[in-house]
């Protein structure tokens, strides 16, 4: 046990990645809606977040990717999937975040 | 310099700098808020149309006598329907438009109040929340209000509904209000606050009656919550149960008038709002509705809060953008704007439903809780209560955003960008062009009318004739509607005027026609003229309403409600085939102005609204049939030239007529036939006089059914003067009244009315009793009351909440004098 922690406590940034890319992978090249990807992932991300002892506020600024990807989508294809599901993960994110921040709030 | 100027300046009146302080900010945004909707209509026109029917603006004196004051609706067949909370809107429209005299600035003056009482409800909602959250900064405060404010109208929800706009529609205003005003009354305990959400809420009562409940419990039940939570977690404020106690039952004092009659229609087995809620088979089509609509929002759309202005949709990101900034930048984690954003995520659930394939299915068990259906249309009902919470955790999170701007230029630079960007987007809704628009498929016809003088007297004439009989509106629609194009270059597209307006029943189109719309259109294209007028004549339809006008059928709606896949299948194809038409089936023209023509029915194939029936048809039932072509089943009926014949399906046959052979074709002879006179005093209360009633009969009420049609013997002998007679002298029709309350309005409320049993459905839709002479203790000469007991619950109620009202504003006056004294 304490060498996967250890090894997580020392990949931090790679895994980081890793979270970030497969979101963005969701967002951006998966061509339908799958809950069982989504919410694997949003799992996933939260037990990081949990481990890694991420604020709310990290959680905030990972909205600025959805919001990103979603502004570029309006440019580039005002209809397609990538806005929606964008859409979806800020939706998530944002939704994280604010729940993060209850807990952590009462917490103290 | 004129003296004038030099006290003006002096005084400060004419100097903006002064006038644009941050205290006169809010006043002239609201200020020019009011202006707006003035300019959207030309003076004379009206936007009157659309499903919810804006005839208020337009006839508010008649249109409370005739739908709003009666348990039975002006429409078709007559089914019983409880209007009544309409009634205090329509009464203060009314008074308004004795004063005002104009449709045009009534419009208006209501469009404005939506927008400046919207805004202003938000604006204080976020000023009073912001207050919580340490600041020395009033002007951006100020900023982040008014933004939230001018956010919450820009929304899709806000301007796109505004045209044709519902009664519902006034929840945009009346959400935050009542936000507001419950807010306060929790921070002061003021019972100010409660005493005006009362008064508004019984004068806007339509909002808070069935017809309304997708808006109220999208709204009020999350808005109770949120200022719960807000009073015990983030200003630990007790709540004042004991004050509320006091507040609910003057609410339901003051609404009872229309509450409690439609508590009994819900509790009344069988009946729509009954199936409605309660019914498991009705649940599912409820749930295939959910299933059908779901495809149709998308999860962006509400998140991104579109603009509408299309060169500006990348902007739309602004608004999520700012509150993810705002959330990240909530350093003292200030709970206000967290409660906020919860709520924000619930609401947004509700509205979007397709988050995830999980949601779905969640949202689907939903509808299993009874009363949940109402949100079928979820989309369209949860939105307002979105992008309310949206609104406020906007303004919550810009100020966080303002306030950690160092610099106050930078602040009040990106606050006008942000406003320029609001208007910018929604200069559609502000040039009006959203909501005086054209109709589809009729791209030079606008929604906006004049109202055409020569329709205006048809519209007097109708309402002297003398036979209690129903009107057939040609040329006939897909749906329910009509239309009347003005004197401007718009039309009027909406529930038809005439049954609202007059208070003679009319049929407009397919839906109001059932369960004969399938074969009157078969008939109608077969032109089967003796079939239609023997059809018409079950209806009780006596006259015929044309409007030869060629701009509404010929050359300007080629689509809804003239849609040539539906209703120009079956009826004549242009108004030189609807003059054809009319000829054959009428009589006599009787009134002709312009386009309108008024003609009767061939008495030969009329049958007034009460009849005996001299023969008994049985048929069965086809459970393949749709409620709109039920009577295929059993018309046209080639066997009998009888016109008095009388439709009963098999199975209520044998619970009526039970030694009798209810054999399907089977016919019943009647032999006996007493004279009857009749007389309306008003839509839901009529007297039938008998006369030589010697066997059983089948007395026939051309009225939709409804168990709360019941019938009363008196002694009474007597009858009125005879307008009309039918069938020699067997049928004689009385002079009609129209009288609302009277010493005689309670007569029957201690009779004993003949018993159900007796009480049965006969031509697919009407009233019929099986009478016998043990019924009526075997008098010959006798009078029947025939009234829709559901009148007297809506009277009751009605004495009840005039009470409350009395009670209600003697507080009001006490509450007045008791702050006065302390001020």
């Amino acid at each position: 046990m304490k060498e996967i922690s250890l090894f997580f406590n020392k990949n931090k940034a790679a895994i980081n990645t890793l979270i970030l890319v497969v979101i963005i992978q969701d967002m951006l090249l998966i061509q339908y809606k799958s809950d069982l990807i989504t919410f694997t992932i949003l799992g996933l991300s939260i037990i990081f977040f949990k481990f890694y002892k991420f604020t709310s506020k990290t959680i905030f600024v990972l909205c600025s990717i959805p919001v990103s990807i979603i502004f570029f989508g309006f440019l580039i294809d005002p209809a397609s999937l990538v806005i929606e599901k964008a859409s979806i993960w800020l939706f998530l994110l944002m939704g994280t975040g604010i729940i993060w921040e209850i807990i952590n709030t009462d917490a103290e | 310099m004129s003296p004038l100027f030099n006290f003006a300046t002096k005084s400060k009146l004419i100097d903006p700098m002064h006038f644009l302080k941050v205290k006169n900010l809010i006043a002239v945004v609201s200020l020019l808020l009011f202006i707006i909707p003035f300019f959207w209509l030309k003076p004379g026109e009206m936007d009157i149309g659309g499903d919810g029917g804006r005839l208020y603006f337009y006839d508010p004196l008649n249109q409370m006598k005739y739908l709003a004051s009666y348990y039975v609706s002006p429409f078709g067949t007559g089914t019983a329907a409880a209007n009544f909370a309409y009634l205090p809107f329509i009464a203060a429209l009314a008074i308004a438009k004795q004063i005002i005299g104009s449709s045009y600035v009534l419009i208006s003056v209501h469009n404005a109040i939506k927008i400046v009482v919207g805004f202003l409800a938000v604006y204080a909602i976020v000023k009073e929340l912001i207050g919580q959250i340490n600041t020395n900064s009033a002007l951006r405060v100020e900023f982040a209000s008014i933004i939230a404010g001018l956010f919450y109208l820009s929304t899709p929800a806000m301007t796109e509904n505004y045209v044709k706009a519902i009664p519902t529609h006034n929840q945009v205003f009346l959400n935050p209000l009542f936000f507001y005003l419950l807010l306060r009354f929790f921070i002061t305990r003021n019972m100010k606050y409660m005493w005006i959400a009362l008064m508004v809420s019984l004068v806007f009562s339509n909002n808070f009656s069935y017809a309304a409940a997708p808006p109220l419990f999208s709204f009020y039940p999350l808005a109770f919550l949120f200022i719960l939570f807000y009073s015990i977690f983030i200003r630990t404020i007790s709540i004042p149960w004991k004050k509320l106690l006091p507040v609910s039952l003057f609410f339901l004092g003051l609404h009872a008038f229309h509450l409690v009659p439609e508590i009994f229609e819900l509790i009344n087995p069988g009946s729509h709002t009954n199936t409605r809620v309660f019914n498991s088979e009705s649940v599912k089509e409820q749930i295939g509705y959910f299933y059908g609509v779901l495809r149709i929002p998308k999860v962006s759309f509400h998140l991104l809060s579109y603009s509408l202005t299309k060169q500006l949709r990348e902007g739309a990101i602004i608004v999520p953008f700012i509150i993810a900034v705002g959330l990240f930048l909530n350093r003292k984690r200030e709970k206000t704007i967290l409660l906020a954003a919860l709520f924000f995520l619930v609401t947004f659930f509700f509205v979007s439903a397709k988050i995830t394939n999980s949601t779905i299915k969640l949202y689907e068990w939903l509808f299993y809780i009874p009363g949940f259906t109402v949100f079928r249309n979820f989309y369209g009902q949860w939105q307002f209560a979105f992008y309310f919470f949206y609104a406020i955790l906007f303004g919550l999170s810009l100020f966080l955003i303002l306030s950690r701007m160092k610099s106050g230029a930078f602040a009040k630079a990106f606050s006008v960008i942000i406003v320029a960007y609001l208007t910018i987007s929604s200069w559609r809704f502000i040039d009006g062009s959203l909501v005086v628009s054209f109709y589809e498929g009729a791209t030079d016809v606008k929604n906006a009318v004049v109202m055409d003088p020569d329709y205006e007297e048809t519209l007097a004439f109708i309402r002297l004739l003398p036979v209690d009989g129903k009107i057939l509106i040609l040329p006939f629609t897909d749906s329910y509607m009509q239309v009347i194009y003005g004197l401007n270059d718009g039309a009027f597209i909406g529930h038809s005027t005439v049954g609202q307006l007059t208070g003679k029943k009319d049929f407009a189109g397919y839906a109001d026609i059932a369960p004969f719309s399938d074969i009157f259109w078969e008939l109608s294209k077969e032109k089967d003229y003796e079939a239609i007028k023997e059809l018409l004549g079950i209806l009780n339809i006596r006259y015929i309403f044309y409007n030869s006008d060629t701009r509404i059928y010929d050359t300007t709606f080629p689509g809804r409600p003239y849609s040539p896949s539906y209703v120009r299948k079956y009826m004549p194809p242009d108004q030189q085939g609807y003059k054809e038409f009319v000829e054959k089936l009428s009589a006599d023209r009787i009134f002709e102005q312009s386009h309108y023509s008024i003609s009767t029915i061939k008495d030969k194939s009329f049958l007034p609204h009460f009849y005996i029936a001299k023969e008994l048809f049985t048929y069965r039932d086809d459970p393949e049939l749709s409620s709109y072509g039920k009577a295929s089943a059993f018309f046209p009926n080639e066997k009998s030239d009888e016109i008095r014949a009388l439709y009963v399906d098999d199975s209520t046959c044998q619970t009526i007529f039970k030694q009798q052979n209810c054999d399907v074709a089977n016919t019943l002879k009647m032999n006996a036939a007493p004279r009857i006179h009749f007389a309306r005093i008003n839509p839901t209360k009529y007297k039938v006089n008998i006369f030589e009633s010697k066997e059983p009969y089948i007395l026939t009420f051309s009225e939709a059914f409804h168990r709360n049609w019941k019938v009363y013997t008196t002694d009474n002998k007597s009858r009125g003067e005879t307008t009309q007679t039918y069938f020699n002298g067997e049928v004689k029709e009385g002079k009609h009244k129209y009288i609302f309350l009277d010493t005689a309005t309670f007569e029957t409320l201690f009779m004993k009315s003949l018993p159900e049993t007796s009480h049965f459905i006969a031509n697919g839709y009407a009233n019929a009793w099986y009478i016998k002479p043990s019924d009526i203790e075997e008098k010959q000469d006798y009078e029947l009351i025939v009234e829709m007991t559901g009148q007297r619950i809506f009277f009751i109620s009605l004495v009840l909440s005039s009470i409350v009202f009395g009670i209600f504003i003697l507080w009001g006056v006490k509450l007045y004098l008791l702050g006065s004294k302390r001020a």
